[in-house]
């Protein structure tokens, strides 16, 4: 995985990433493994700055002069966007507006679910295992 | 591995590249078939109308079986489906898909859309469907007569269904519904947490349901409608006893998943709800609680549970079923739904919480 390109704009991973606000807190399904997101706190403007054009450098910096203390957690939360697929770098130049963002106090945060993973994992247009079984594992009863 | 040609040539293998071709000529030989060796069945489904020639009287019998026929609301779209298998029709044996690394059901979608396609291919089974958008023309390709993916025996053509309606701007959605004089409730939820159970739980004790695993949402002005899909619930042993079924069931044959499959109006004397108007999402967890509690949820926790099963598993149309279902996340309040372990006290529970009326 490529580092994250700090002065690059980045954009969503589509088609294969979907992502929905709902007031601040953001919704992403990968649909290429299943993974699915949800984004609290920070991490909800951090992507829609992002995905708006601005720039990781310039994020972190605003987040840097307001809120010094969870800088390094943003950092590593753009990169495990990225590690994880969910943007991917992109051509357009990066947005120019100035960030108004004030920053709440807590650190981003990215919560995981791989309970469909497996799903895709099983993919049916393979010879899957009974056991494995498809659309949903095998209950365990 | 040989390369398809059309209009039909016996396949042995096809590759990946070559699977929209592949796609449509089956369709092409689908229709060109003579429909007086065929079976035909109209079915009046929840806002669609699906003509379906079946090469097959047995798969006909199980689809007149497992589909519902409407009784409330309007089709707003028509499809005609072709099912062949070379046991009953003279039809060719389907090609399997030549393995590509990567190549997966993502990706099939993502070639067979940029032909206009909707399909599906199931390794195992050796099956094939394809769904032409513009002619509104299904094929379901097999390699025997009731060779269908192991989930499709209890929901057969649900694709469809599922391409049917997406075509017409609704969307079969991952959901069980419960509801009462009309208005509804959509319980949605990961597997295993108890979505199903509440279903059954709620029939049993006097509410109405339009399905237990799948149903029909239409978003129309301000409302959500849901409609029932499929005649058949189910349900393990393990919920079957909690729901005090256990020595009613104790002979039936399991399915795939090992599940019973039921016709719940066997057990009520009452059909499923022909339509019910949504009013929440319940997002259940089986909490074992004294007593039944709903809770206000996050329209992104709503989202969690209707989106991501609801487009994972069923491919074709999987960025637009996300914001469909996303939007009604957003239009419909949502509760988390802490269960007891009685049937009926939760039953009794989602019947006062729907007569009180949802803010």
């Amino acid at each position: 995985m490529a580092p994250v390109n700090g002065s690059g704009r980045h954009a969503i991973n589509s088609p294969d990433v979907v992502a929905e606000n709902f007031d601040g807190q953001i919704v992403i399904l990968n649909l290429a493994d299943g993974r699915y997101f949800s984004l609290r706190g920070t991490a909800a403007p951090i992507w829609s700055l992002l995905i708006e054009g601005q720039t990781p450098d310039a994020v972190i910096a605003s987040i840097a002069a307001r809120r010094p203390a969870i800088a390094d957690a943003a950092c590593g939360f753009i990169a495990k966007l990225a590690e994880l697929q969910l943007i991917r770098a992109s051509d357009s130049p990066p947005a120019s507006g100035e960030i108004g963002e004030t920053w709440a106090e807590e650190a981003p945060d990215l919560e995981m679910f791989d309970d469909l993973a497996e799903l895709i994992a099983a993919d049916p247009i393979h010879d899957v295992d009974e056991e494995a079984g498809w659309p949903m594992p095998r209950a365990a009863s | 591995m040989i390369e398809a040609e059309a209009p039909f040539a016996p396949l042995r293998e096809v590759a990946a590249s070559a699977t929209a071709h592949y796609g449509r000529a089956l369709l092409s030989a689908a229709t060109a078939y003579p429909k007086a060796r065929l079976i035909r069945r109209d079915f009046r489904l929840p806002l669609l109308d699906m003509t379906v020639w079946f090469s097959s009287a047995r798969l006909a019998a199980l689809a007149e079986r497992t589909l519902i026929t409407r009784e409330a609301g309007e089709a707003s779209t028509h499809v005609e489906v072709y099912a062949l298998d070379p046991e009953t029709a003279a039809w060719e044996l389907p090609a399997t898909l030549e393995p590509e690394p990567g190549f997966s059901t993502r990706k099939l979608e993502q070639v067979l859309a940029a032909d206009g396609l909707r399909g599906f291919y199931h390794g195992e089974s050796r099956s094939w469907q394809f769904f032409d958008g513009a002619s509104a023309t299904g094929v379901v390709s097999l390699p025997e007569e009731l060779g269908l993916p192991p989930w499709e025996l209890g929901s057969p053509l649900r694709l469809f269904l599922h391409w049917g309606a997406a075509a017409a701007g609704h969307r079969l959605t991952h959901a069980a519904t419960l509801g009462r004089a009309g208005r509804g409730l959509l319980i949605a939820a990961v597997s295993g947490s108890g979505k199903s159970g509440t279903a059954l739980a709620g029939i049993l004790h006097g509410l109405d349901s339009a399905g237990d695993d799948y149903v029909v949402v239409q978003r129309a002005n301000a409302a959500v409608f849901a409609y029932p899909a499929f005649a058949l619930f189910k349900q393990d042993r393990e919920g079957l006893r909690r729901a005090g079924m256990a020595e009613r069931f104790r002979d039936a044959t399991l399915n795939w998943h090992g599940k019973v499959e039921f016709d719940p109006s066997a057990l009520t004397g009452r059909t499923l709800a022909p339509r019910l108007e949504i009013v929440a999402v319940l997002i259940p967890e089986v909490a074992h609680a004294a007593r039944t509690a709903f809770a206000p949820a996050r329209a992104s926790e709503a989202a969690l549970a209707l989106a991501p099963s609801g487009v994972l598993q069923l491919p074709g149309d999987t960025q637009a079923g996300f914001h469909f279902l996303a939007d009604l996340a957003r239009r419909l309040p949502a509760f988390r739904l802490s269960l007891s372990e009685d049937p009926g006290e939760i039953a009794a529970a989602i019947g006062a919480f729907l007569a009180e009326g949802v803010r």
